[in-house]
């Protein structure tokens, strides 16, 4: 059996096709005959894995300048050659789309819609049509908008507090409680109008306060300061909903999240650095570690240290979906939770567009979360990111809110 | 077959037990989430029905949790993790009476040891398939759609886009080593670029 001739059964095995025993006796014996072949066998079902895995997270990343089809003349590597025939590589660019592609895409988008309306079953359904009647109303807000942390003075050297930080802060609606530290450092209130601890050479967040303008210019309604989290070691800082402020059909006696309910968040983020060597994270997480929950942010076990969304199972992280974005730049995150029986439905859109409500085709990654149910918002860090303009609502409308546009001229 | 891989790969004194409770659980999240790609690749090799596959996945990260009191974080995780993974793969054909897929069967522990070698070279491949990833278009673009996110098989796709279903293997098939070529062929690139550096 020769290489081609090899992978092609293991494509066929992976697309449902069973093999003959002959089949698979030669297709073992290749595997095993020496552990170049095992690798590239292993690269080619990865390959299957992977485009499982991203398709069902967030489809396809939309096309670039270059393309792949099936009728150009892409040479194939020599394990390949041996097969048949070239493939697909047009010379100038495809933006054309076939309607016959137009017309798959639509028939994808609707299956979509009616496989979610079938798995979020009775409820799902209800809370769906229940969804306007929800209102436009924000649940929930926090702008961070405190006057700015005061440094500590050491050894003549501003230092990063220990205490304070968000201790205590309690403006914005939707909650039962004060902000709460309860690491060995805290996060604290930045505020671009004082001066500022000396920047790192790649920190981008030296050239001003988080804000976000979509690609129509449209800009999210922020104001005042933001929040800051620490380093070395860590913060981590919590905050409990008035869940008694949100309608009865989104919450139980355990929580925000009763089946068929929908909840949208939103929050402005940015890193210090892009990158996430030496585990490096900072997150917003709703739910819990122990049991089941939802972290957005960076997350140490994403190596690009792009931003990342993951679900938590007792204890781990599951069914990670990271994002192309790197943590470094600003971003405006947009989540939807259908809450449904069974696993949850989170879909995360990264710098939607502002005017309307995003499609899940659009989305920068989508994940399946273990059963949960929350009752407030917790800012993991240990290291320095910013976060602003948090909103928990009961649309995209309530928690994307627009300011009015700006009269520019004299 | 899954009696003798109860007793454990290796006898190992040092555990995740000598952790803290707090250390212990961020290191299999840490752990976790770097394998679970092999993982996932592993089980999906091992049952080629995609839910199948996820199902197991879940089987197997609960098991690993249980499990992981006896992980020795000296040694690499991936191997321990694929152990408990072909456990539950042995379990899974048992629970359904149903006999493990032949050529896999036979060649799991080429694969395992594959899949070992592999991960570590992992992160760049995801990175070079995302942007080759960019580069399809047309016809492909749909086939994987329908493949991957439909979860239709070649004979299902055939009547959706107008082509038998041995035109749907051999185009998915073109498609499918056009992006390993692809992989490569940025993968050489990229190393260029980060021996200058």
């Amino acid at each position: 059996m020769n290489n081609a001739e090899a992978i092609e059964l293991i494509d066929a095995h992976l697309d449902r096709q069973p093999l003959t025993d002959e089949q698979s006796d030669a297709l073992t014996a290749w595997i095993t005959e020496n552990p170049r072949q095992a690798d590239e066998a292993f690269y080619r079902i990865f390959l299957h894995s992977y485009l499982r895995t991203r398709l069902q997270a967030g489809l396809l990343p939309a096309t670039s300048e270059f393309s792949i089809q099936d009728d150009s003349h892409f040479h194939l590597p020599a394990m390949l050659e041996s097969t048949s025939s070239t493939i697909d590589r047009p010379s100038l660019p495809v933006l054309r789309r076939p309607s016959s592609w137009i017309k798959n895409r639509i028939v994808i988008t609707t299956s979509l819609f009616f496989g979610i309306l079938g798995g979020l079953g009775w409820w799902g359904f209800h809370g769906l049509l229940n969804f306007g009647s929800q209102s436009d109303q924000l649940y929930a807000y926090e702008g961070f908008d405190y006057p700015g942390t005061v440094f500590p003075e050491s050894h003549g050297q501003s230092a990063w507090p220990t205490s304070g930080g968000l201790q205590g802060l309690n403006k914005g609606i939707g909650w039962s409680q004060p902000w709460q530290e309860t690491n060995s450092k805290v996060a604290v209130i930045a505020d671009y109008s004082q001066p500022a601890m000396p920047w790192l050479e790649k920190d981008m967040r030296k050239f001003g306060p988080l804000g976000y303008t979509d690609s129509l210019g449209n800009v999210l309604q922020s104001s005042g300061n933001q929040m800051r989290t620490a380093t070395s070691p860590r913060s981590i800082t919590t905050r409990l909903l008035n869940i008694a402020a949100f309608p009865g059909s989104m919450r139980s006696e355990h929580g925000l999240g009763l089946d068929g309910s929908v909840i949208w968040l939103s929050f402005l983020a940015q890193s210090s650095l892009s990158t996430a060597d030496n585990n490096r994270y900072s997150y917003l997480m709703i739910g819990t570690k122990e049991t089941s929950g939802l972290r957005i942010g960076k997350l140490g076990a994403t190596p690009s240290g792009n931003w990342t969304a993951a679900a938590l199972q007792t204890g781990a992280e599951v069914n990670l979906r990271s994002s192309p974005f790197p943590s470094g730049e600003m971003v405006f995150f947009v989540a939807r939770i259908i809450f449904r029986p069974g696993p949850e439905e989170a879909t995360v859109w990264i710098n939607p567009r502002l005017d309307t409500e995003p499609q899940v085709e659009q989305a920068s990654m989508r994940l399946p979360v273990p059963d949960f149910r929350f009752d407030g918002v917790a800012i993991h860090a240990n290291h320095s990111s910013d976060f602003d303009e948090l909103r928990i609502g009961g649309t995209f409308q309530s928690i994307a809110p627009v300011t009015e546009p700006r009269k520019y001229g004299r | 077959m899954a009696s003798s891989l109860e007793s454990g790969p290796d006898s190992k004194p040092p555990s995740v037990r000598d952790l803290s409770r707090e250390d212990s659980r961020e290191l299999l999240a840490v752990n976790w989430v770097k394998a679970q790609p092999s993982l996932t690749a592993f089980l999906i090799a091992s049952t080629p029905q995609f839910s199948d596959a996820e199902d197991l996945l879940q089987e197997v990260a609960v098991e690993v949790a249980r499990r992981f009191d006896d992980y020795d974080p000296s040694r690499p995780f991936l191997p321990w993790a694929l152990w408990v993974a072909k456990i539950q793969v042995a379990n899974f054909y048992r629970a359904r009476q149903r006999n493990p897929v032949k050529f896999i069967g036979d060649s799991i522990d080429a694969l395992g040891e594959a899949c070992d070698r592999i991960q570590r070279t992992l992160s760049e491949e995801k990175w070079a398939l995302e942007k080759c990833l960019t580069s399809l278009t047309g016809r492909s673009r749909t086939l994987l759609q329908l493949r991957y996110f439909d979860d239709l098989t070649p004979q299902e796709i055939g009547p959706r886009v107008g082509m038998t279903a041995g035109a749907v293997r051999i185009a998915l098939f073109r498609t499918r080593s056009a992006l390993m070529a692809c992989v490569r062929s940025t993968l050489s690139g990229a190393s260029g670029f980060h021996e200058q550096r």
